[in-house]
């Protein structure tokens, strides 16, 4: 793990450098997005113009409420076409900054933190595996992310990237609306134990909110397995942990991984949704905003910012050492 | 139907729950401590691998390897007391804990792979009997409560259920985590 007195004479010895340049462009960018703006406009109104000219050419006058126009109409089409295309050059011209950032700055990042480590700004977690976690159960009907992290640290393999899964939902009367299942950064690793069954660890609002009722709906929740009420009561007040057998979950959920896991959750991530499936370890972190973005019209040029990214990738990347999962004296390898 | 029925019918029906959920609490401490059972089974299967793996190499510690072979013969015997079995089972912790210590001297054993593999497949049936150990005391705590707590203390009286132990680290096992000790001796 990178320590952020590390990460600042990184910065001021390489990132840095980087980040000019990059200063740089973003500014030919903007310049670039002002010309495309400049170009599509006066090919707008040249459009217009003509179309008027030519319906007073045919019809003897710009505009003849009794013709149908068929000029103006027609450059009236084309104008809008040309705004739709305006629309996406420009789109195009900020996505490739955006990715020029991200295989730079952040690149450099995840390396920094970790060789091993690689970075894609396009790919994600693959819907399957999202899935696969069994966390969310709502049935997915938009999902995408990007900013893909992989690699093995020590001897954990590791990925995660930006998610955002949707559902559309009945809103009444015929229409219907998206509404989010998940936002946020999603992390597998490899779980240093073998395992058959399925466990959930998930914040415990029930309790929390309701107290002992709220337990005793808990317990009376059979989807996810069997509740399991373990002794750490700091853990138990802060998380409510279904599986499928009550050993093999306390074998997993030891009393220091109990105590890893909590001060995760006191540290770095407030809300922590946990599976362990198929031997993996699967980890949802809701986040709100968008995360790994550089702005294309306000400076990134800025220290605070760039420790933000390096913070989030870090703090992601040091689960594996918070929850020791490099030690592998058991008979998993 | 009469209120009276109705609440006879209600009050039986009540019994019945209580009654049913006091023995599925009962049947569950039963069934964590045959848990702990099969996970102590896994590590006598282990005792004669590793002793066989260790006795090449470890000459001056052949009395604790002797030792480790006659308790888990007594152990698998089968008519010894709940109470023997339990101190069996702590000597056998105490022995493998010492091997494991002896092992440091030997650099040879610390890098055969059989050996390896063994004293992972030990520590794995280790940390198992723990999770076992405290999911039986998590069954015993449900059910004690269910034991002491109105109402259905009325019906474990009834039917004569009494609370049962915890299982709790013998006073070898608790003095074996005082590092203060270590350093003082």
């Amino acid at each position: 793990m990178k320590t952020i007195e590390e990460f600042k004479n990184f910065f001021d010895t390489t990132l840095h450098i980087d980040l000019n340049m990059l200063e740089h462009k973003r500014q030919q960018t903007i310049k670039q997005i002002f010309k495309n703006i400049l170009i599509y406009i006066s090919i707008i109104v040249l459009l217009v113009v003509v179309g008027l000219f030519v319906n007073k050419l045919i019809y003897g006058d710009y505009f003849n409420e009794k013709e149908y126009n068929i000029p103006l109409i027609v450059s009236i089409v084309f104008s809008i076409s040309t705004i739709i295309l305006l629309f996406q050059k420009n789109a195009k011209t900020i996505q490739e900054f955006i990715y020029n950032f991200k295989k730079i700055v952040i690149e450099k990042i995840v390396k920094f933190i970790n060789e091993n480590l690689n970075y894609s700004p396009t790919e994600y977690i693959p819907p399957e595996q999202f899935i696969k976690s069994d966390i969310f159960r709502d049935r997915i009907n938009k999902y995408y992310g990007d900013d893909l992290v992989s690699g093995t640290i020590d001897k954990t393999e590791i990925k995660f990237s930006e998610i955002h899964a949707w559902k559309i939902v009945d809103s009444g009367e015929d229409k219907k609306k998206k509404q989010p299942i998940f936002d946020g950064i999603f992390f597998i690793a490899d779980f240093h134990k073998d395992f058959n069954g399925k466990y959930f660890i998930f914040p415990d609002f029930a309790q929390k909110r309701f107290g002992g009722l709220g337990k005793f709906f808990q317990k009376m929740n059979f989807s996810r397995g069997k509740l399991i009420e373990l002794e750490n009561p700091d853990f138990e007040r802060e998380f409510v942990v279904y599986g499928s057998d009550q050993i093999e979950a306390r074998y997993l959920l030891s009393s220091s991984m109990m105590e890893r896991i909590l001060k995760l959750k006191q540290g770095k991530f407030q809300y922590l949704f946990i599976s362990l499936v198929d031997s993996c370890l699967y980890i949802a972190l809701p986040f709100k905003k968008k995360l790994f973005e550089p702005s294309v019209f306000r400076s990134n040029n800025d220290y605070k910012k760039t420790e933000e990214f390096f913070s989030l990738i870090n703090d992601t990347v040091s689960i594996v050492e918070e929850l020791n999962l490099n030690t592998r004296i058991w008979t998993k390898q | 139907m009469s209120v009276e029925l109705i609440v006879i019918i209600a009050v039986l029906l009540l019994v019945v729950i209580l009654f049913n959920s006091l023995i599925a609490k009962r049947n569950a401490v039963n069934n964590a401590f045959s848990g702990i059972d099969a996970y102590l089974k896994k590590r006598y299967d282990l005792i004669p691998n590793l002793v066989a793996a260790v006795q090449k190499y470890m000459e001056h510690e052949r009395g604790l390897l002797t030792e480790i072979t006659e308790l888990r013969s007594r152990a698998i015997s089968g008519n010894i007391s709940d109470s023997e079995r339990v101190e069996l089972d702590n000597k056998i912790s105490r022995a493998l804990g010492a091997i494991n210590i002896a092992v440091e001297n030997y650099p040879d054993l610390k890098a055969n792979t059989n050996f390896l593999q063994l004293q992972a497949a030990l520590n794995e049936v280790e940390e198992q009997i723990s999770a076992a150990r405290r999911a039986y005391n998590a069954a015993v705590n449900s059910y004690n409560n269910a034991v002491q707590m109105f109402p259905t203390n009325l019906v474990a009286m009834i039917l004569g259920f009494k609370a049962r132990p915890f299982f709790e680290a013998s006073e070898t096992e608790r003095q074996n985590v005082n590092v203060k000790n270590l350093f003082n001796s």
